[in-house]
């Protein structure tokens, strides 16, 4: 069964691409550009996995994944960012994220994350 | 080193931070379109080798939105390598809608996390003053910055200038800011610096409600 998936990221031109290659895979995508577009959808539905951009205009993705995490606690979420420090990393652990990965991300790591949360790298 | 040349020192390594950190995030974001983009090229060539066509207007359409964000990253670059260099200048003629517009593109990330929507009324000519480049830039992006960070700011920031060529001038208007709120501003720290190095005078615009940025030397 496909793996549905929330992608959030306020650059249409990286949803558009990221979603085709996501559903080539198996994926199914709902998109949003933003963390309180994020948020309305999560309330409406369920995701296997929501993948954010840590850095989103108005509120960050750090704070969407508080939010979202009030609302479904069993969320799995994957913050992307620009820059992953190990600091940043921990933090967004420590809050209850899945992971965090660095922009360019590599597809077969974000699909084995969606897949197989448990797995260890 | 006086005081005020350390509150300058500090106000200028923060501006720096700032504006690299904003262009380098989003360079990082145009390389993260670029490569999922690229990705799509290779999942189509995949796909052809599975038996499935490839439509060529797909592949097409795909590298012009690369070949888009190579020039939007170029565009990037150049802004930040001028901003480099302003460092290297005492003293320059600077155009100050130029100038203003060097800022917003670095700081667009930054601008974009706070939602602040940001509007230059061109004047009629070009508008030219003499200045350190880069204290006159970092004192824009000051005036930038806490107007964006003033909660009460409720419409967009309207930056125009004055119509005086003996004494050029650049207004700040910005709905919900009150002038207690621009006193707070003219009376930082780091405004009173470079104000003062740049011999420009922050005042308040009492007739329209703003701030104004007034240079007292000869131009």
């Amino acid at each position: 069964m496909a793996e549905k998936v929330l992608l959030v990221d306020d650059e249409r031109e990286f949803l558009d691409a990221m979603s085709l290659r996501l559903e080539a895979r198996n994926v199914m995508v709902t998109c949003a550009s933003s963390a309180q577009e994020a948020i309305e959808r999560v309330k409406k539905a369920s995701f296997d996995a929501i993948i954010i951009d840590y850095q989103l205009p108005g509120m960050d993705g750090l704070k969407a994944l508080e939010l979202i995490k009030d609302t479904r606690p069993e969320s799995r979420i994957i913050l992307l960012t620009g820059y992953a420090t190990v600091e940043k990393r921990s933090e967004a652990i420590e809050k209850g994220a899945l992971d965090l990965l660095e922009k360019p991300v590599d597809l077969y790591v974000l699909c084995e994350k969606i897949r197989h949360p448990s797995k260890k790298e | 080193m006086t005081d005020n040349s350390r509150k300058i020192q500090q106000a200028g390594m923060r501006f720096t931070t700032q504006m690299t950190t904003s262009a380098t995030h989003e360079l990082k974001n145009k390389l993260g379109i670029m490569n999922e983009n690229a990705g799509l090229i290779q999942d189509l060539f995949y796909m052809q080798s599975q038996g499935r066509a490839v439509d060529m207007d797909r592949i097409e359409t795909i590298s012009h939105k690369i070949q888009d964000q190579v020039r939007l990253s170029d565009a990037i670059i150049k802004k930040l390598n001028e901003f480099v260099h302003t460092m290297d200048l005492s003293v320059d003629e600077s155009n100050l809608v130029q100038s203003i517009e060097s800022v917003l593109a670095l700081a667009d990330r930054l601008i974009a996390k706070k939602r602040c929507d940001i509007q230059v009324l061109q004047p009629k000519e070009p508008i030219l003053a003499k200045a350190n480049p880069f204290y006159f830039q970092n004192l824009l992006w000051e005036v930038i910055r806490a107007i964006c960070s003033f909660e009460t700011c409720s419409g967009p920031i309207r930056i125009s200038f004055g119509e005086d060529t003996h004494c050029p001038s650049i207004l700040f208007h910005a709905d919900g800011v009150s002038e207690k709120d621009f006193n707070y501003l003219i009376d930082s720290d780091e405004l009173g610096a470079l104000t003062q190095v740049l011999k420009i005078e922050p005042r308040i615009l009492e007739n329209k409600g703003g701030l104004g940025l007034f240079w007292m030397g000869s131009k």
